[in-house]
């Protein structure tokens, strides 16, 4: 049997023949669905997928009718992380005129809403006159960071170091004082951002530090949505499952602790969040096929879910990506194929 | 709106079917007519704020920063 040659999880080329790439994705496909007790991908599907990862393509493409739309994370940064010196207002415009991006997204170096709150001031302007140069939407965005809020960084005893101290009472109420300044500084930093002309906020990496994480923005996005009902709300996931650091946190009596995405982005909407961006970890050790294949069996059954459209996390180590600084144009066509065809997602 | 419903808006707004929405021959016209803004960027052409005024119009749809710009 002819040899296809794929990549793994670390961005490496792998010689796999045709039996083993489909080993790979029914194993990948199983392991999403018992890790979140969701239906497997259909053998039509399946066999689907196999036909995408065997593509000897460079780049692969959807079926005309399957565009999405593009959303991004820390949109403005990344230019100058090539090296190119350039102001925001020129990154945005290159995304627009060069990328042909959907929707942009002014951002901050540090992106982190706790920094950001110091040098909002500077923002303000920075986004009026975005909107005065723009034509596609302008989202600001930020992270919840609630680690930030923990001592040497911020005010709170650290549950981090409270924890094996076996403080575990004191470590759950660090986390609900953190809660408490991290609503305060996204509600302040969302609501100037969006008085200058915001067309959404971006919340993303959303539950970095687990259940309290995931819990602050839920309470921010209530607070904001009532003060700006019109105000389009975007969540991007930090990974598939939320870490329980607290492990009682709930909302609206839902445990936040242990969800997946199709259960995270019903308690998302029920906030008031308005797109929702799951992120499916990529295990290096893996091949990309196995990995497009859990991927897609999460989002699959997070669209299903949703009432709200999804735009699911597609970048270095989520959503079936290598875990690479450059993740290699093949699998990154490769993966967003099978997700827009396979998922019917609303966007990337 | 998911995005299957959103195409459908756009393209009855425009007058166009929605496989046209990503056919650059076609839009690049539709673009000029109805003067929602353009990759390049002509000479009268509008441009920024002015395209989102006419974007707003045609979709009948509400645009944050346009209305903080009335005010």
């Amino acid at each position: 049997m002819s040899k296809i040659i794929t990549r793994m999880g670390d961005g490496f080329s792998v010689e796999m023949d045709e039996q083993e790439l489909m080993q790979d994705i029914e194993d990948g496909v199983i392991d999403a669905a018992e890790r979140a007790e969701i239906p497997v991908l259909s053998d039509d599907e399946q066999k689907h997928l196999l036909e995408i990862c065997k593509s000897t393509c460079t780049i692969s493409g959807v079926e005309k009718g399957y565009e999405v739309i593009m959303t991004y994370d820390g949109g403005s940064n990344k230019i100058g992380r090539l090296g190119i010196n350039t102001g925001r207002l020129q990154v945005l415009q290159t995304y627009e005129r060069c990328f042909g991006a959907d929707t942009t997204e002014l951002s901050d170096l540090d992106y982190s809403f706790k920094q950001a709150k110091h040098i909002v001031r500077e923002n303000v302007p920075l986004m009026e006159q975005a909107q005065l140069l723009m034509v596609a939407p302008v989202f600001y965005g930020s992270m919840p960071n609630l680690g930030l809020y923990t001592q040497p960084d911020g005010p709170v005893l650290n549950p981090a170091e409270l924890l094996p101290q076996g403080k575990i009472k004191e470590a759950r109420e660090a986390y609900a004082e953190a809660i408490e300044h991290s609503v305060r500084d996204m509600v302040y930093v969302s609501s100037a951002l969006y008085e200058a002309g915001a067309d959404g906020i971006n919340f993303d990496t959303v539950g970095a530090s687990g259940d309290p994480d995931f819990k602050a923005t839920l309470l921010a996005v209530q607070e904001l949505k009532k003060k700006y009902p019109a105000m389009c709300v975007e969540i991007g996931m930090a990974g598939e499952f939320i870490l329980g650091m607290h492990g009682e946190v709930t909302h609206n009596d839902v445990r936040l602790a242990g969800l997946y995405p199709h259960e995270q982005v019903k308690v998302a909407q029920e906030a008031g969040v308005d797109i929702f961006g799951p992120a499916i970890n990529t295990d290096p050790t893996e091949s990309i096929p196995w990995n497009i294949a859990r991927a897609v069996t999460f989002t699959k059954a997070c669209v299903e879910a949703a009432k709200i459209p999804i735009h699911a996390n597609l970048g270095m180590g989520v959503g079936g990506l290598p875990l690479c600084y450059t993740p290699p144009i093949d699998a990154v066509s490769m993966a967003s194929k099978a997700h827009l065809e396979i998922t019917r997602l609303d966007g990337l | 709106m998911k995005i299957k419903d959103a195409k459908k808006y756009v393209a009855d707004k425009l007058g166009i079917a929605v496989s046209e929405l990503t056919d650059a021959a076609v839009m690049s016209d539709v673009r000029e007519d109805l003067k929602i803004g353009s990759v390049y960027s002509t000479m009268g052409s509008p441009k920024g704020i002015e395209a989102k005024f006419n974007i707003a119009k045609l979709l009948d749809i509400e645009i944050n920063s346009l209305n903080r710009f009335k005010r």
